[in-house]
């Protein structure tokens, strides 16, 4: 946003964070349990992780490694780059529709996998764990949708 | 965003109190006004000391501290007068006006500049009329329009010379007059000034932009013409002067192309470049004039020579410090304004740190996968929850349905228990290959390869036996009708006892021996019939068992000894094996026979299911599965992870009734319940009503219809008697039985569902393979193999454990002690019998691994006084 020194609204009125955190308010023991439910995928460097069109509604967790998103398979036209610490792929787990794009490792790396199906189980077993995840999940779109209304803003007002 | 390197003026402290602030305004204002009355008064010199000295001060004050300037400007005080009274009209500059304003005022510098020589440095008057003038305009301009957008940032002609001089204020002074920000233009200078310049030229308007680059890439040579034609003498044309000034222009902005373009300078850089480079310019021209019109004011005039060049060392040394702070402000603001980020989700770094220290490790090859492996976890479970795809059956070492070659480490596995060890002497991988849901890593390294034929691992070789039993008994000959479980299992439980008798395996389905376990995932993956089989067609070859696939037994003579195939051949035998199995049970429903109605029993019963199910519309699938035993809960999850709303339908009061009592079947019933499952209990199902020819809904007495675009019955099953019944052996429900599994024929023995014992045990794959090897070994003469332990059942599913084992209720079930968890546990409900530190009956529902502590005790070990204690506790961990 380059016009970001000339957001002329006040301090005080609310703004985008630009990072939000999965599950922090969770115990050690709790988080001990949501990972029982995750699913480790450990991947070489230039492997696709996933694929768009695929029916693969999982939310991603990058534990090492860096990952690119891209529009394409062979990668010309990037989205997002995520690295350690990032989630990915909410997008499809919330919206239960095929993958939009693909994601291809820059590195070795590993991630953990929440698939919709395990989702369902934690919600039957851990209510509150899954209550808190699609909080946190909803938190950081409604923040996307923020930031990305905010770039809109910017985008089609050359004259303010 | 805010920026921490580019703090707009709401951000940053005033240097001083208003109150100071207004006094200074107004001396500056009052000094204005004297300077206008005195010009006329005092003839040359005042003229002289205002375009000589006082002007020429205001560039430096520009590039150091133009805040300071824009507080105290006397036009700025008229232009904010009327909006600090409230008297401002407000209105916001029109658009067209506003993208202009900055080109208007630019040309109205150099117009006015270019005037000096010719009127105001020699006229009073009309220097008088252009401060007269222009604090009029400021004046109108403030009454009409918001905030500062009538003069200050856009029209003052002084504007774009303090942007081009103060791209990077050594000292910020904080804008005086917006109490808020009415945001009335864009990139304003009061609002940030450090970012001012670099935002204009990062702008999406490239006319925006080329109006900058006019101004900045103009005013070097703008100056040099100016000065350059006074101090060459070109004489008193003007049309020279003007030839002089805007070919300084041109050539000035031509530099700009050229240097933009050959090399690459970006420009924005350059445009700091050249302002500081005409600031300097501009010193350098007045310094001289500057400081001979102050002699001449005051004396003495020696003590000021040496002024001058003080003078453009100065602001040599400013624009060297502007131009420092203007790269590493660009280098901040590159960074800030590359494409933001989205706000992203993340995880705390060391929540996700390996937790793998001093565990067991499992490599496997296909994959690449380094895994660390829970010792009370299976292999099975250590991949599964790696995301490895690996085939899987009945997970209790039965079936046969993953076995994995061990590439290394096998000597760190758990050793193998009856179940696997039977198991894989069926698949002859006996020594070659473990199964992955029966063992467990105990310490150490252990490397397998999924892509590993087990059968390829090289076979222990192990002797033969000296009499061949079967020559013994004098047989030649054994057919056996039906390759299921208990079909299969006879015949290599005779191949592995007989090396020599001839065996044939009649199969009605097209597919060798496979998992009927697992036929409900047929259902909702895309794996295929493939995927199940145990036993394909060359290892059949291999144990010289020949199998008849897809090939229907019509006549049996047990008075001739032979049996008469569809296809009009005939088979004679020694001895006869009937493992005909059983068919899905439909009860006679009205309306059951239509389009959309199915069982599962078979494979392509299966596939038959999912084929139907992707010609419905994707939106209103809707299924019902009637019947609540294990196999319709496996169906209707099947159903449901193919994207159905599915119902179970109950005739009795709760699901699984026969393997779990009330409480562990309420458990289960919440937890299908949470997961999507619908279930209703205690119905009697009256119709299956169609519409369009295709099943529409399921009408239920007493309760509400219920939709459904595909009904599966998973009702029970009922033995295959009819060969048998047709050739005089006596049967019953299924076909009677002794205890060495022989028919009221002594030549002829029957296995499995089909067959019925005394009592009548349920259609259990242990009980089947069990009958089988009974069946086998005496019908060859040898012994019997030893009674196995009590049997269990296991819902297979991913998110739910549900386990019961042995009996929990009649024959003495008085004596021996029980123990149930408590009722508190919402994760967990156990409920043991244990006679004799003998583990005799279980019912286990809770979250997935919950029956894990009963699985060393399920061979018929005894349970250590310690255990069963810290489970009386209740701690099952």
């Amino acid at each position: 946003m380059s016009n970001q020194p000339f957001n002329y609204s006040e301090p005080t009125s609310p703004r985008v964070e630009s990072d939000l955190s999965l599950l922090s308010s969770l115990t050690e023991d709790e988080w001990k349990k949501f990972m029982t439910y995750l699913e480790k995928v450990e991947f070489r460097a230039k492997s696709l992780l996933v694929r768009a069109g695929e029916q693969d509604a999982s939310v991603y967790i990058l534990a090492e490694g860096q990952v690119v998103i891209t529009v394409d398979e062979s990668g010309t036209q990037q989205l997002a780059e995520f690295g350690p610490g990032d989630v990915f792929g909410e997008i499809a787990f919330l919206g239960n529709e095929p993958r939009s794009a693909y994601v291809r490792a820059l590195t070795d790396g590993r991630a953990y996998r929440l698939t919709r199906d395990k989702f369902d189980y934690l919600s039957a077993w851990e209510p509150r764990i899954a209550q808190q995840f699609l909080l946190d999940l909803g938190r950081s779109l409604a923040a996307r949708l923020r930031w990305t209304t905010q770039a809109l803003i910017a985008a089609k007002a050359p004259d303010a | 965003m805010t920026s921490a390197a580019f703090k707009n003026y709401l951000e940053v402290e005033s240097r001083a109190s208003p109150v100071l602030w207004w006094v200074m305004r107004l001396l500056v204002f009052g000094f204005t006004l004297l300077v206008i009355v005195a010009i006329p008064l005092s003839g040359e010199q005042g003229l002289g000391l205002f375009w000589n000295v006082m002007i020429p001060c205001l560039p430096l004050m520009f590039a150091f501290t133009p805040g300071l300037w824009r507080q105290i400007c006397p036009m700025a005080l008229l232009n904010q007068l009327p909006r600090t009274f409230n008297l401002s009209r407000g209105i916001r500059l029109p658009g067209g006006l506003s993208r202009a304003a900055y080109l208007a005022s630019a040309t109205a510098f150099f117009a006015l500049v270019s005037l000096r020589p010719l009127f105001f440095n020699t006229s009073a008057w009309w220097t008088v009329a252009l401060l007269a003038l222009s604090l009029g305009l400021a004046a109108i301009g403030g009454f009409v329009f918001a905030g500062r957008s009538g003069w200050c940032g856009t029209f003052c002609p002084l504007a774009p010379i303090q942007r081009a001089y103060g791209l990077a204020p050594v000292v910020q002074v904080r804008n005086g007059y917006c109490k808020t920000c009415v945001g009335c233009q864009k990139n304003c200078y009061d609002f940030n000034p450090r970012a001012a310049l670099l935002a204009d030229f990062d702008d999406k308007d490239p006319w925006y932009v080329l109006q900058k680059r006019f101004f900045t890439g103009a005013l070097p040579g703008f100056l040099l013409g100016f000065f350059g034609y006074q101090y060459l003498g070109l004489g008193d044309g003007i049309l020279v002067y003007y030839m002089a000034l805007i070919g300084g222009m041109c050539g000035s902005l031509g530099l700009f192309t050229v240097l933009e373009t050959f090399l690459r300078v970006p420009q924005v850089h350059l445009s700091a470049i050249f302002s500081q480079t005409a600031l300097v310019l501009f010193y350098s021209a007045v310094s001289r004039p500057f400081v001979q019109t102050l002699g001449s004011a005051i004396e003495p005039v020696q003590t000021l020579v040496w002024l001058d060049e003080v003078m453009v060392l100065t602001v040599l040394l400013v624009a060297i410090i502007v131009l420092v702070r203007h790269f590493e402000a660009h280098r901040v603001f590159s960074e800030e304004a590359k494409p933001a980020h989205a706000p992203k989700l993340k995880v705390a770094l060391e929540r996700l740190g390996s937790h793998a220290s001093g565990l067991p490790q499992l490599e496997e090859r296909a994959s690449g996968a380094n895994l660390t492996a829970d010792p009370a976890q299976t292999m099975l479970e250590t991949l599964e929850n790696a995301g490895i795809k690996i085939d899987y059956g009945c997970r209790l070492g039965l079936c046969g349905a993953d076995p994995v070659a061990i590439v290394e480490g096998a000597e760190n596995l758990d050793e193998p228990g009856e179940h696997e060890l039977a198991t894989l002497r069926r698949m002859g991988l006996e020594g070659r290959a473990r199964l992955a849901c029966a063992c467990r890593i105990r310490q150490g390294r252990v490397a397998i390869d999924l892509n590993q034929d087990p059968k390829t691992v090289p076979a222990p070789s192990s002797e033969a036996p000296a009499v061949d039993p079967a020559s013994a008994a004098g047989i030649q000959r054994i057919v056996i009708v039906g390759n299921g479980a208990a079909g299969t299992t006879a015949a290599t439980e005779l191949r592995r006892l007989s090396p020599g008798v001839d065996i044939d395996l009649i199969g009605a389905e097209r597919y060798p021996f496979y998992n009927r376990m697992g036929v409900a995932r047929l259902i909702h993956k895309a794996t295929g019939a493939d995927d199940l089989f145990l036993l394909d067609a060359q290892r059949h070859a291999d144990l010289a068992i020949k199998l008849h696939r897809n090939t229907r037994v019509t006549g049996l003579n047990p008075s001739t000894k032979t049996l008469t195939l569809g296809t009009g051949e005939t088979l004679t035998y020694d001895r006869l094996i009937l493992s005909t199995g059983a068919r899905a049970f439909v009860p006679a429903i009205p309306g059951h026979d239509q389009a959309g109605v199915f069982v599962v029993r078979t494979a392509d019963d299966a596939e038959g299911i999912r084929a139907y199910a992707q010609s419905l519309p994707r939106k209103t699938r809707k299924a019902v599965v009637v019947g609540g035993g294990v196999l319709g809960v496996e169906a209707a999850d099947a159903l449901r992870q193919l994207g159905f709303r599915t119902t179970i339908l109950q005739n009795t009061d709760r699901l699984m009734s026969r393997e779990l009592d009330q409480t562990a079947s309420h458990r289960l019933t919440h937890f299908l319940n949470l997961i999507g499952i619908a279930t209703r209990t205690n119905v009697r199902i009256e119709t299956i009503e169609g519409e369009d020819g295709r099943v529409a809904r399921v009408l239920v007495r007493d309760q509400s219809p219920v939709e459904a675009d595909l009904v599966v019955f998973c009702a029970g099953v009922k033995p295959e008697v009819a060969l048998a019944r047709e050739a005089g052996l006596e049967t019953d429900r299924g076909i009677l039985v002794d205890d060495a599994m022989r028919t009221s024929d002594p030549h002829i023995y029957a296995v499995g569902d089909a067959a019925q014992t005394d009592p009548p045990l349920p259609a259990l794959w242990p009980n089947s393979t069990h009958q089988a090897t009974i069946a086998a070994t005496q019908l060859l003469g040898v012994d019997p193999p030893p009674a196995p332990g009590p049997t269990y059942v296991r819902l297979k599913h991913d998110g739910i454990s549900v386990f019961s084992y042995g009996q929990l209720a009649g024959e003495g079930a008085d004596d021996g002690v029980e123990i149930t968890s408590s009722e508190d546990d919402e994760r967990f409900y156990r409920r043991l019998k244990i006679r004799e530190h003998h583990l005799v009956g279980a019912i286990v529902v809770g979250m997935p691994g919950a029956e894990k502590f009963l699985m060393p005790y399920l061979a018929g070990a005894p349970i250590p006084s310690d255990v069963l204690a810290t489970w009386q506790k209740g701690n099952f961990a």
